[in-house]
């Protein structure tokens, strides 16, 4: 969409599981799944939007990754890593609770992984990520990707054109 | 504190400080069902929207 409109991105944190422990947990699967692959209609889902989601083996504690994506937000590095984090996460496997996997994302996109993991071990971004999530909460909202454009509020993985008839209503209204 | 239908967010660098209250469409005017909530934002800001201004996309979001 960034591509097709002049739009500013605004990522917000969002705890979907914010019971897990540090150390993840180990993930079932889900009914449906088979041989590497997720279930419909998720599956479906990320192969109409060109995304590779294998079921992962650990559900991770995002709270590292979460204050890591803010870190590079206010590096002006939000889309980047975020695409980073998630390929490596649903691509290629890899435990976004773990410090380590991080910092090698965080290499990925040129940000300073140094200051990053000081910044991780400090808790510099939790009030932040905190702030986001309580308000997504105040606001109803209870599950994720939600997005607002404009002042049109969607849940869920749509396909482009429902993006696409948000920003045509938003646009409507400027004129 | 924004209500739960209110949210508040910060204007542009420079802007006023006035509030305004973005006014909902009109639920003839929508294409499906898929908008299940208009969001009534009071920004902070400046009161006249420059249609020359990026349209911002908030998007909630965690990895799993």
């Amino acid at each position: 969409m960034a591509q097709d409109y002049d739009i500013s991105i605004v990522g917000q944190a969002y705890l979907l599981r914010p019971d897990t422990p540090k150390e993840g947990i180990v993930r079932q699967p889900r009914p449906g799944e088979s041989d590497g692959l997720l279930s419909e209609p998720l599956r479906s889902q990320a192969s109409d939007a060109n995304l590779i989601m294998r079921p992962p083996r650990v559900t991770p504690n995002t709270m590292y990754v979460l204050e890591a994506t803010e870190h590079a937000q206010q590096h002006g590095k939000f889309l980047e890593f975020h695409h980073a984090a998630y390929q490596a996460y649903w691509d290629e496997g890899k435990d976004l609770g773990d410090l380590a996997v991080i910092e090698e994302v965080a290499q990925s996109v040129d940000l300073d992984s140094a200051d990053l993991i000081k910044k991780l071990e400090s808790n510099f971004y939790t009030p932040t990520v905190m702030e986001q999530y309580q308000q997504a909460l105040q606001y109803g909202i209870r599950g994720i990707p939600t997005f607002v454009v404009g002042n049109l509020m969607f849940t869920g993985a749509h396909p482009y054109d429902i993006f696409q008839s948000a920003m045509q209503r938003v646009l409507d209204t400027q004129d | 504190m924004a209500l739960p239908n209110q949210a508040s967010f910060p204007g542009p660098p420079g802007g006023s400080s006035g509030r305004r209250q973005i006014p909902l469409i009109n639920s003839q005017q929508r294409p499906n069902n898929v908008f299940s909530q208009e969001f009534t934002m009071v920004e902070q800001g400046s009161h006249t929207h420059d249609p020359s201004d990026p349209v911002r996309v908030i998007v909630w979001y965690d990895y799993i």
